[in-house]
């Protein structure tokens, strides 16, 4: 086959090449302007630190997601679970073994990943079965949540250690840090380099001698756990806990992920990804909020900037196929 | 001069640094059935896909009855009234053969309701017409190929479609069924419709085709009437030179003693009690007609399908293959048959398709060492020639001898002793194939054993040191390829 040179792009083409692909980068700046220009508060240190205590307990939420995103599946059970694990922390802490009430959720949001993706690996599944095996288990998750705690909210009377990990800027270094070593796994291990091959053509991998149900286990255990810390931040945080507080939240970490380039088809994204959709997707609501429009409307609005992320994700790609 | 429905000029199409046309013409004058050859790989279907607006082209111009055109998607073409037969059929399977006749243009009655009288009675119409018959009612997962075909030639002819372009239409179709088939494009010819008519059997063109163009590694080669040509001088022009050098020369390579004995191999309802044995340095082919069992072999010895019973013997020792894990460990590696839907992960880079094999050797305990990585798989690519701008690109940015070249790497690099392959030259051009064969020449005199599958005989005859022939799961025979061995003895045992 004949390799000859490619004509040059034209520089109107590779503008709009830098725009189309960091487009939601470049809508974040603009409004990033407008609201600073509008509200001078928005550029503040005080604002800043606001915006990263909404976005670290979806942040997290996020992280974990993308591993099962990664892998070309769903998880739509991590709010529920993450209800049902703050209520386990809670209780435990509650009973004044603070460190235990901080590990044991995690290992049992760790093993209920597992479950979730021994099913979906056991039926060789991927978008669609995960779809149904996670709403399935959204539904028994949040059953069990509101049986455990009869419906009612629920104090935390703890003092120590567990108070602390969620006040001030902890959850938004636990966020950081997370993206940071799940960043390492994807790209720097041998790991993540087949995660990602798996999530990218699972035939191909297991044809290339890779236990591909491993990965599948693996990429929801990981959610698991990683839901299982953001369900033990968010009581630490709000000092209570509750059997439906992280309903929806698994739609806002799976919006976060898509809003920042991680694609749902599987084998494409990365941590790096995640992280823009969170701050896109915080500062969007921050700025609704010093713009004092109240939360119905806030959701129209995130609503279509998701719905437009997605577009833009798909028209791109059509694009660059079209020219090769 | 006649008049051209279609005037195709200058087309030049792109893909990363790989020129898929250059500067190409396709004329086609109304009525007339023209033929697009040329190997695979030559850019017949690019073009064709640069018409109905799959593909942007990065220069040229389309005219149709001389007005310029471009159609951004095959809708629009359809509008336009050209239509396209692929290979990989548009129909839904769980709807009727009416509904995919009618598929996105459904009629209805003034109050909205659907109108099936009138479209069945459109339809009895039409087929009768074109001397064919068919029950509208039946679902289209229940038709033949054929028949599935026919619904969409019925779709295109009944959107008033001036140019029909079929795309090997005949590929997967018996003698009765082509016979059919050519009866129906004469009666189309008849109708004063103009088709594009793509194919590989050169018989074909001299059959039914009025005028052809030969394309050739994406440029135009030449457009001549088929009265005027002959099928030698056809082919040199496809291929590019004369074909006694399709295939290297046969060199000696020492075989030697056995590295895989395959006894009482049987799959759920497919394989029935295969044994056979592969010896060091051996290329052993293995013939048969598609749907035979050959790639089922290729699967159960390489662990991708559950086996009934069967035991498997490497370097002598007994073995249990029972997951593709359990092959890689014993050495074994697989070059499957879809090479973008099972043989890689095209999304990916090339080093990435390459270390997936083997990651533990570029890694020190878990992390990877991207430094030892990159130099590894350049030395792959080197080794194997690809030709990749880089190691980095993405595997569908090359083209299909290349991305096949990948795949061949990726179990080199793990070193395999037994390699399996599957079609291992489906889909890519002469000049790649050759390179393969050479590829394949050279992993034998390493020491390598090579188990290759393919429906070109050929290929098989050229290659082999020993040919199995398969059919409906059975082992018919196995030879030694010698002087005296003619290609009807070998297709005597395919067809069983």
């Amino acid at each position: 086959m004949e390799v000859a040179a490619r004509p040059k792009d034209s520089i109107k083409n590779r503008i709009v090449d830098i725009l189309s692909n960091n487009a939601i980068l470049f809508l974040m700046l603009l409004l990033v302007s407008v609201v600073a220009i509008l509200y001078p508060r928005f550029l503040t240190l005080a604002n800043f630190n606001n915006i990263l205590n909404q976005i670290s307990v979806i942040g997290c939420l996020a992280c974990g997601m993308t591993f099962v995103l990664l892998i070309g599946c769903i998880d739509l059970s991590v709010g529920s679970m993450m209800s049902l694990i703050g209520i386990m922390a809670v209780t435990v802490a509650n009973g004044g073994r603070e460190w235990l009430a901080i590990i044991l959720p995690i290992l049992a949001a760790g093993a209920i990943g597992l479950i979730k993706g021994g099913i979906i690996a056991g039926v060789n599944g991927r978008l669609g079965e995960s779809f149904i095996t996670t709403y399935g288990a959204q539904s028994v998750l949040a059953a069990l949540a509101l049986i455990i705690q009869g419906g009612l909210f629920m104090m935390v009377t703890a003092t120590g250690i567990f108070t602390r990990i969620g006040k001030g800027a902890n959850p938004a270094y636990v966020f950081f840090a997370l993206i940071v070593i799940c960043q390492f796994i994807l790209t720097k291990t041998s790991f993540g380099r087949k995660l990602l091959f798996v999530g990218s053509n699972p035939k191909a991998a297991r044809l290339s001698g890779v236990n591909i149900k491993f990965y599948f286990l693996m990429a929801f255990m990981m959610c698991g756990l990683i839901s299982g810390i953001a369900g033990v931040l968010l009581p630490s945080r709000v000092m209570s806990a509750n059997p439906t507080a992280g309903t929806n939240y698994e739609l806002e970490a799976i919006a976060a992920c898509v809003v920042g380039g991680v694609s749902m088809k599987g084998g494409s994204g990365s941590f790096v990804n995640t992280l823009i959709g969170v701050i896109v997707i915080g500062v969007l609501s921050n700025s609704m909020n010093l713009l004092g429009l109240s939360s119905y409307p806030q959701m129209i609005v995130k609503g279509f900037v998701i719905a437009l992320a997605f577009a833009l994700d798909v028209v791109n790609k059509r694009r660059q196929m079209q020219r090769g | 001069m006649q008049e051209h429905i279609l005037s195709m000029r200058g087309i030049t199409k792109a893909f990363g640094s790989t020129v898929a046309l250059d500067n190409v013409d396709l004329n086609v004058r109304a009525g007339e059935i023209h033929a697009l050859l040329g190997e695979n790989g030559a850019g017949k279907s690019t073009l064709m896909k640069i018409l109905n607006g799959v593909y942007a082209a990065d220069k040229g111009e389309i005219l149709i009855n001389g007005v310029p055109t471009v159609f951004r998607n095959i809708r629009e073409a359809m509008a336009g009234g050209i239509s396209f037969v692929f290979q990989e059929l548009n129909l839904v399977l769980s709807l009727s053969t009416l509904e995919n006749a009618f598929l996105g243009r459904l009629k209805s009655d003034s109050r909205g309701i659907i109108d099936w009288k009138s479209m069945t009675a459109e339809f009895n119409g039409f087929m009768k017409s074109i001397d064919f018959e068919m029950d509208p009612g039946r679902l289209v997962s229940e038709l033949s190929i054929a028949e599935k075909q026919m619904v969409e030639i019925a779709r295109a002819l009944m959107l008033d479609s001036k140019i029909i372009v079929m795309d090997e239409p005949t590929a997967t179709l018996s003698s009765e069924e082509i016979h059919k088939l050519f009866n129906i494009i004469r009666i189309l010819k008849n109708k004063g419709i103009t088709i594009i008519y793509i194919s590989h059997r050169l018989e074909e063109i001299f059959q039914i085709c009025d005028r052809l163009t030969v394309l050739r590694d994406g440029k135009n080669i030449c457009t001549l009437d088929v009265a005027e040509t002959t099928k030698p001088y056809l082919i040199e022009q496809m291929v590019g030179r004369s074909m006694d050098y399709e295939f290297p020369e046969r060199e000696a390579h020492p075989i030697g003693e056995p590295v895989l004995d395959v006894k009482n191999l049987f799959t759920p309802g497919f394989l029935q009690g295969i044994n056979f044995t592969l010896y060091r340095g051996e290329i052993l082919g293995i013939a048969g007609l598609v749907g035979s069992g050959r790639s089922e072999i290729a699967r159960a010895v390489f662990g991708a399908d559950k086996i009934e019973k069967g035991d498997f013997w490497v370097d002598g020792k007994k073995v249990s293959i029972r997951s593709t894990m359990n092959a890689k460990a014993l050495s074994i590696g697989l070059v499957p048959e879809d090479r973008k839907d099972e043989g890689s992960s095209i999304e990916l880079s090339v080093m990435k398709n390459i270390t997936i094999t083997n990651l533990d050797k570029v890694s020190r305990g878990i992390v990877l060492n991207r430094r030892k990585e990159v130099r590894e798989a350049k030395r792959m690519v080197q080794e194997l020639g690809v030709k990749t701008p880089s190691i980095h690109h993405r595997l569908d940015q090359l083209s299909g001898g290349n991305q096949q070249k990948v795949v061949l790497a990726k179990w080199l690099y793990n070193d395999a002793d037994i390699l399996i392959l599957d079609e291992p030259t489906r889909g890519i051009d002469v000049g790649a194939k050759y390179e393969i064969y050479l590829l394949i020449y050279e992993m034998v005199k390493r020491g390598k054993s090579v188990i290759m599958i393919s429906s070109e005989l050929p290929e098989i005859f050229a290659l082999s040191d020993r040919i199995m022939v398969m059919y409906e799961g059975c082992l018919q025979t196995c030879v030694e390829n010698h002087e005296g061995l003619k290609p009807e003895d070998i297709m005597g045992f395919a067809l069983g």
